[in-house]
């Protein structure tokens, strides 16, 4: 099991010390990514229920939240080895052969580290800012994710399609990693699960319980048998928040907060319905606080995984 | 007088440990400034003009590395502490502007406040209008854009009702450390010396003679003088060329390119004009030798123009 950290990258803790310090201990610590998030522009008016139980965005609009590629080229210069995310880059948010032009630069620079977790996004105030038709988001990103990929393989990329078209371009750089870094596609719905099969390297899912996820996974193999793909190459990530608390969890939870045994059992049940990399989500409200669950993962947890 | 530094950020030259080095070093020797330019793709076959060549060519192949500028100075804002960090320039329609003010937010967030827009309406219709902006009405698109991103980073709760954009309240946190960004514009034309006196705080020439200056200054002081904003708030800055050489040259040299009696003699014209801040650009294959003109510069001309 390969283990990310969300770096703080909205919040107060959300600075360039914390993120430089977070980021060089997660490396350190031999976590084998980071990850941030992505939001652009938060309506002050929210009209789109959060898809989670309540509904309600945990983030106040006039809360910092970093530009994610912007975060991760400060992190690219201060460290070598672990692997840069996002979870998840929204689509409608760029325009994409400019997304394509960034991310190239940012795997260029960061010697091939970069792994493009990407989803339709569901806020349709933001999309709409961006000028993306909310209800045709799912289209449009397709065709963003294929033209993409044109700018990233070809020497000279073309695309014409009903929201982009180019002739003959040169992209460049282009990506390190051939012939693009690995592209993880989030979400929950049969939409989500069909792009996983048409379009990814991987399926990242947000805060999905074990048996939930298992059940995701073989819905994402059953889209790769109607595209005819075998769909074994492809890597099963999960978001999940984590804390360390004495008091175990109720039944069926969808996260890694609990005691330590809990947490290693928990990851265990992630490992066993095929998830191969997870990205661990502590609270930001005190870095000391931060830090320490980042060191009790490496030194305590994370060992009760590997017997 | 202050100076700044081109970043090599295109062709061979632009890797993660060029970069790295080169700025490290570039503070080191007490530049003020370090800059990375913007194209997002190169098209194949160009019909535009390029402004800045006798020839009208411009003078990269398409398959020529150019990193994305907001990228690379990330990756180099991981690794200074002082130096500010520019475009020159960004090409306004590339970009939403409520990204690119989310981009630039962060950039000087993570920075501390070291980040200068330049920017310019661009001369590259192949590429603006892959990027999706109407490059006929660049101009108008442009000052809205300039509009929106003052608004993203001065007000708590940002709106906007034009021709181009338009969108109900939104919070873009983080705010820049100062409260603002300069704003440097590039152009020399009249519609961009006004835009210059109506939305920015500087002018950025590109390449100029000391009489071009002149003459541009002069047109400047006018616009002025029409829209009642006194001359003294712009800051006078510009991009040149340097090449120190043992030779004086023919009448057609270019500024900052010849002995080092005449780039002191340059500069001081430039300085007596009221420039204040001057972004040199050394195009080189070799990195020792991009890094060797800079140090020459500084022991042997800046300490001649100083303040």
């Amino acid at each position: 099991m390969d283990f990310g950290w969300h770096l703080p990258c909205y919040g107060p803790l959300a600075t360039r010390e914390n993120l430089l310090r977070v980021a060089t201990e997660a490396e350190r610590f031999g976590f084998e990514s980071v990850f941030v998030s992505d939001h652009v522009a938060l309506p002050f008016e929210q009209r789109t229920p959060y898809p989670n139980r309540s509904g309600v965005f945990p983030i106040p609009p006039s809360s910092a939240f970093l530009e994610p590629l912007t975060a991760l080229a400060l992190v690219a210069a201060v460290t070598e080895r672990v692997r840069l995310g996002t979870t998840v880059l929204v689509l409608p948010h760029r325009h994409p052969v400019v997304l394509a032009k960034t991310l190239a630069t940012l795997d260029h620079l960061s010697g091939g580290r970069v792994i493009v977790g990407a989803g339709v996004g569901w806020l349709r105030e933001e999309i709409e800012v961006f000028g993306v038709p909310f209800e045709r988001r799912g289209a449009w990103s397709d065709e963003a994710l294929g033209a993409m990929k044109r700018c990233w393989a070809d020497e000279r990329s073309k695309h014409a399609g009903e929201f982009f078209r180019f002739d003959d371009v040169g992209c460049f750089p282009k990506p390190r990693q051939k012939p693009y870094p690995p592209l993880w596609i989030g979400g929950a719905g049969p939409a989500a699960f069909r792009r996983v099969a048409r379009f990814g390297d991987g399926f990242h899912a947000a805060w999905s319980a074990p048996e939930v996820m298992g059940e995701q996974i073989r819905e994402v193999f059953k889209e790769c048998e109607k595209l005819g793909r075998l769909g074994t190459d492809l890597v099963f990530s999960v978001r999940a928040g984590y804390g360390i608390r004495d008091e175990p969890p109720r039944e069926g939870a969808a996260n890694l907060v609990g005691p330590p045994t809990f947490i290693a059992d928990q990851i265990a049940r992630y490992a066993d319905v095929g998830v191969s990399h997870i990205v661990l989500e502590a609270r930001l409200r005190d870095l000391g606080e931060h830090l320490s669950l980042l060191h009790r993962f490496a030194e305590d947890i994370r060992p009760l995984t590997e017997t | 007088m202050e100076f700044g530094c081109h970043l090599p950020v295109f062709g061979p030259l632009a890797t993660r440990a060029n970069l790295l080095a080169f700025a490290r070093e570039m503070e080191q020797l007490g530049y003020d400034s370090l800059w990375a330019s913007d194209h997002v793709i190169v098209p194949y076959t160009i019909a535009s003009r390029y402004p800045y060549s006798p020839t009208g060519q411009f003078p990269l192949p398409p398959d020529a590395t150019f990193l994305d500028p907001l990228t690379a100075l990330s990756l180099v804002a991981g690794v200074t502490e002082r130096a500010r960090l520019g475009t020159t320039v960004l090409v306004l329609p590339h970009r939403h502007p409520v990204l690119a003010a989310k981009m630039l937010a962060t950039l000087d967030h993570l920075s501390r406040g070291r980040v200068i827009l330049g920017a310019g309406v661009g001369w590259m219709r192949e590429e603006i209008e892959i990027l999706g902006a109407p490059f006929d009405e660049r101009g108008a698109w442009s000052d809205e854009a300039i509009r929106i991103m003052r608004a993203c980073w001065r007000e708590e709760r940002t709106s906007f009702r034009g021709r181009f954009f338009s969108f109900e309240a939104i919070g873009c946190f983080p705010k820049p450390t100062r409260g603002d960004i300069p704003i440097w514009m590039g152009g020399h034309a009249k519609p961009a010396l006004r835009r210059i006196v109506a939305l920015a705080d500087g002018w950025h020439a590109a390449f100029p003679t000391a009489h071009e200056m002149e003459a541009g200054i002069a047109l400047l002081k006018q616009e002025c003088a029409d829209q009642g904003r006194p001359f003294e708030d712009l800051t006078i800055t510009l991009r040149a060329g340097l090449s120190i050489r043992e030779s004086r040259g023919g009448p057609d040299r270019r500024a900052l390119q010849g002995t080092t009696e005449q780039i002191v003699g340059d500069l001081r014209q430039f300085k007596a004009l009221g420039v204040s801040h001057v972004l040199m650009e050394a195009r080189y294959r070799d990195l020792d030798d991009m890094v060797q003109i800079f140090r020459t510069f500084a022991r042997d001309i800046r300490p001649q123009v100083a303040d």
